[in-house]
C-alpha cells in the first residue's frame, strides 16, 4: 500500500482512533433492541436541535430489507453511507440466491467493512455502533451489534449511546427468556424514558419491530400514532 | 477492497467464456448450440378507469414441444408495479428480477414508491445495452403518483404507452379483440373481460400461447393476482385411479442404501 | 418426479458421440446436499463442468461444487434445495452468450414443518430458464417421449415404493424408443432419511 493508515498502534498495543471512534457513539443519542420469544424490537431516542426542524424527515430507524432493521447512535451521516452499502450487499445476496439473506451472513458483511476502515490508507473509522434486527429462520428473531471496530456479537437485549450504559443495565434487571413482544416494546420505551432528559413523545423516538406472526416476518417501522398508544400504555 | 486475492473471486456479470468454443463447434459441425425456451405467448395490458389490468397466457415452448403448460409470464416488480413477458423465457425472468431488486433498492433509499416510467425505463436501458440480442417483450403496467400507466418495453430498446397493448406471438388474435372492443373509462369488470378474451383469441388461435390465463389488476394501494382465472386446459386424468404395472417389468439389478439420518444411539448403515 | 415426501431421478448410463457408445456406465446424478440431487444431461465436457462429483478430486475446479462449498463455509449451514435450485439458475444465465450445452435437472427436499417435506422439482435451459411445476421435469435426449409417458404415468402425492415403480416405468418406455439413450438405467429414490440408488435392467443396445 502506498499511503499510510491514519489507524495506527499506540504503544499499549491498542488502536487509537478505534477508540476514538467508539467514543463518538458514547456521545450518541441512546438506541437499545430487545429480542423477546416472538419478535424483536429495536428504538432510539431522536434530538432534534431545534423546533424548526421538520422531524418526520429524519429517520434513525432505517430498513435495510423489508425484512431487515437497523438503529445506530453515533454519527449520521456515517450511517447513512453504511446503510447504502448494507441495502446493496442484501440486494446482491438476492439475485444471486433469490433467498432472504440471514441476519448473521449481513452484519458479517458490513462488520467487515467497519474492519476495513480500521486499517486502510486515508479512511477513517466508522462513528456509529449498529443495532440490527433481523429473522432467522433456523435460530428465530434476532439482535445483533455492530461496533466501529468491526467486532459484533448477537444479544439477547443491548443498547448504545450516551444513555447506554444505565440502558444496559435497566435491561439486564427486566429481561427475561420469555418476552412478550408487545411487553418488549413496553420496556424498550422504558428504558429510553429512564436514561431520556425531557418528555419522550411520539416525535423524539423511533420503533421499529419485526413480529413473528407476520407470516412474511417484516420489519415494520411504527408510525407516531402507533407509537402514541404505546407511550400512553406504559404510562 | 485492497485485498488483492478477492479480485480474482468472479464478480458478477455475463461470462463470454464459452462464446469461442460454442462458435467453433458450431462451424465446425460437431454439435448446435441447444434451443432455449421461447415464451411464444400472448401478453396484453389495459387501462382502466381507477387502474391497469395485465393478462397472459401460461405455455413455455421450446420448439415445438410444450416444456411448461402453466408457467407465470406476470412478474412482480414492485408493490405496485408489474410486467408481463414475452420471448426468451431466460430473459424475462432473470432481467425482471435484476430490475425488482433495483427498484427495491431505490425505494428504500428514498423512502417513496417507485415509478412505473422509471421501471420501463430501466428496462429498456438494460436491453438497449445489448442492442436487442436480450430477448425481452415487457408490458409494464402500474400505478404510481401519477396515475394508472402502461408501457410497453421492446427488445431493441423502444418504450411506448398507450391505453392497451398486446405483444408476443399471439399478439394479432389479441390485438383484434382489444381494437373491437376496447373504450376509455371501463370498470374494472369490463377491463378483466376484455383482458381475458383477448388471451383467449391468443390461447386458441395462437400455436405458441395456450393452457390457462393468469390475469393481475392493480389499483392504488393494491393489487391482485388472479392466477388461472380461466382454466378450460387442465389436465384431465385419462385413468381416475392410475396406471398399474406387472411387477416383472422393472428388474432392479443392484440396490445401494445410503442413510441420511443418523439416530441417536443408531450406528452407522455398514456400506461394506 | 416428486411425491409425497419423496422425490426421484431415473437416468440412463450412455454417453456417447453422436451415435458412437464410449461410456456405459456414465454418472450423470450426484448428491448435492442431503437433502438435493442435481442429475445433468447434455454435453459431457459441460456435465462435468458444471456438476459436483464428490469423490473425485480431478473435478475438483467444477462449478456449482465451489459456488455451494463458498457458501457452506461462510453461512456454516447446507443450502436449501430450492436455494441451489435458483443458484442454478443464476449461474446458467451468467454465461447467457456462451451457455454450456446442458439441461440439469433437480430433484430436493425442504423442510417446511415437522415431517412435512415440500418436494423441489425443476429443470433448465441452457441459459438458466428454470421451470417449475412441482410434478415432474424431464430432460436429455429422450425428453419429448419422456413427456408422453410422465403425463399419462404420473399421480399426485406417491409414495416412495410407488413413485419408483412409476418413474422407472416412465423411463424404461421412453429408453425402448430413444436410439441415443441406453444401455442400463439408474433410479435415485430420495426420502428425507434415506437415498436409495437402484440399476434397472435395460435392453443393451
Amino acid at each position: 500500500m502506498s499511503d499510510y493508515s491514519l489507524t495506527t498502534f499506540g504503544q499499549s498495543g491498542e488502536l487509537t482512533q478505534v477508540r476514538y471512534a467508539l467514543t463518538a457513539v458514547g456521545n450518541g443519542d441512546t438506541c437499545l433492541g430487545i429480542r423477546a420469544k416472538n419478535g424483536v424490537v429495536i428504538a432510539c431516542e431522536k434530538k432534534i436541535t431545534s423546533v424548526l426542524v421538520d422531524e418526520t424527515t429524519i429517520h434513525k430507524v432505517e430498513k435495510i430489507a423489508p425484512y431487515l432493521g437497523t438503529t445506530y447512535a453515533g454519527i449520521g451521516p456515517d450511517f447513512n453511507s453504511v446503510i447504502l452499502k448494507a441495502r446493496k450487499d442484501v440486494q446482491v445476496y438476492h439475485s444471486k440466491y433469490q433467498d432472504r439473506i440471514t441476519p448473521f451472513m449481513l452484519c458479517k458483511q458490513v462488520a467487515d467493512l467497519f474492519q476495513e476502515y480500521t486499517q486502510s490508507g486515508g479512511v477513517r473509522p466508522f462513528g456509529i455502533g449498529l443495532i440490527v434486527a433481523g429473522y432467522d429462520e433456523e435460530h428465530g428473531p434476532q439482535i445483533f451489534q455492530i461496533e466501529a471496530s468491526g467486532t459484533f456479537y448477537c444479544w439477547k437485549a443491548t443498547a448504545l449511546g450516551r444513555g447506554g450504559n444505565t440502558a444496559k443495565q435497566f435491561l439486564e434487571k427486566r429481561y427475561t427468556d420469555d418476552l412478550d413482544i408487545e411487553d418488549a416494546i413496553h420496556t424498550a420505551i422504558l428504558t429510553l424514558k429512564d436514561s431520556f432528559e425531557g418528555e419522550l413523545t411520539d416525535k423524539n423516538v423511533e420503533i421499529g419491530v419485526i413480529r413473528t406472526s407476520d407470516p412474511n416476518k417484516e420489519f415494520k417501522i411504527l408510525t407516531q400514532s402507533e407509537i402514541r398508544d404505546y407511550l400512553r400504555e406504559v404510562e | 477492497m485492497e485485498l488483492d486475492y478477492l479480485k480474482t473471486l468472479p464478480l458478477g456479470g455475463f461470462n463470454f467464456d464459452n462464446c469461442i468454443r460454442n462458435r467453433a463447434m458450431a462451424e465446425s459441425g460437431i454439435l448446435q448450440a441447444p434451443k432455449t425456451m421461447k415464451t411464444g405467448t400472448t401478453i396484453c395490458g389495459v387501462l382502466f378507469k381507477d387502474g391497469v389490468v395485465l393478462a397472459a397466457d401460461t405455455r413455455a415452448t421450446g420448439g415445438s414441444i410444450v416444456g411448461d403448460k402453466n408457467c407465470e409470464k406476470i412478474h412482480n416488480l414492485a408493490p405496485n408495479i408489474f410486467c408481463c413477458g414475452a420471448g426468451t423465457a431466460a430473459d424475462c425472468d432473470h432481467v425482471t428480477e435484476m430490475i425488482k431488486r433495483q427498484l427495491e433498492l431505490h425505494r428504500l433509499n428514498t423512502h417513496s414508491e417507485n415509478r412505473v416510467q422509471m421501471a420501463a425505463l430501466k428496462l429498456v436501458a438494460h436491453a438497449f445495452k445489448y442492442g436487442g440480442q436480450i430477448g425481452t417483450h415487457l408490458i409494464v403496467g402500474g400505478v404510481d403518483v401519477k396515475g394508472p400507466q402502461l408501457i410497453e418495453c421492446s427488445n431493441d430498446g423502444n418504450m411506448y404507452s398507450m391505453p392497451y397493448h398486446t405483444t408476443g406471438s399471439g399478439s394479432l388474435a389479441a390485438m383484434a379483440i382489444m381494437e373491437t372492443r376496447y373504450k376509455e373509462n371501463m370498470t374494472r369488470e369490463e377491463a378483466v373481460n376484455l383482458c381475458i378474451a383477448a388471451i383467449e383469441a391468443g390461447i386458441y388461435h395462437d400455436l405458441g400461447s395456450g393452457s390457462n390465463v393468469d390475469v393481475c389488476v392493480i389499483t392504488r394501494n393494491k393489487y391482485e393476482m388472479l392466477r388461472n382465472i380461466k382454466h378450460d386446459n387442465f389436465k384431465v386424468f385419462s385413468k381416475p385411479g392410475g396406471y398399474q404395472f406387472k411387477k416383472d417389468r422393472v428388474q432392479v439389478v443392484e440396490e445401494f442404501k445410503h442413510k441420511l439420518v443418523v439416530e441417536a444411539g443408531e450406528q452407522p448403515m455398514d456400506l461394506s | 418426479m416428486s411425491g409425497h415426501n419423496c422425490v426421484a431421478i431415473a437416468t440412463d448410463t450412455r454417453l456417447s458421440t453422436q451415435l458412437m457408445t464410449i461410456d456405459t456406465s456414465f454418472q450423470r446424478v450426484f448428491k448435492v446436499t442431503d437433502s438435493c440431487l442435481m442429475g445433468v444431461s447434455g454435453l459431457g465436457t459441460d456435465v462435468q463442468t458444471l456438476q459436483l462429483t464428490l469423490r473425485s478430486f480431478y473435478f475438483s475446479n467444477s462449478l456449482m461444487k465451489f459456488k455451494l462449498n463458498l457458501y457452506r463455509l461462510k453461512e456454516g449451514r447446507d443450502m436449501k434445495a430450492d436455494v441451489f435450485s435458483k443458484l442454478v439458475a443464476t449461474s446458467l444465465y451468467e454465461h447467457r452468450f456462451g451457455p454450456y450445452f446442458v439441461s440439469p435437472v433437480i430433484a430436493g427436499l425442504d423442510k417446511v414443518g415437522e415431517n412435512e417435506y415440500s418436494p423441489v422439482i425443476c429443470t433448465y435451459d441452457s441459459i438458466g430458464y428454470r421451470e417449475h411445476n412441482g410434478q415432474f421435469e424431464v430432460a436429455g435426449t429422450g425428453a419429448e417421449l419422456l413427456y408422453g409417458v410422465c403425463e399419462t404415468f404420473y399421480k399426485p402425492n406417491l409414495e416412495p415404493e410407488q413413485l419408483f415403480e412409476v418413474i422407472s416405468n416412465s423411463l424404461l418406455s421412453a429408453l425402448d424408443r430413444d436410439s441415443l439413450s441406453g444401455w442400463g438405467a439408474k433410479v435415485y429414490l430420495l426420502t428425507p432419511t434415506e437415498l436409495t440408488v437402484r440399476s434397472l435392467k435395460t435392453r443393451q443396445d
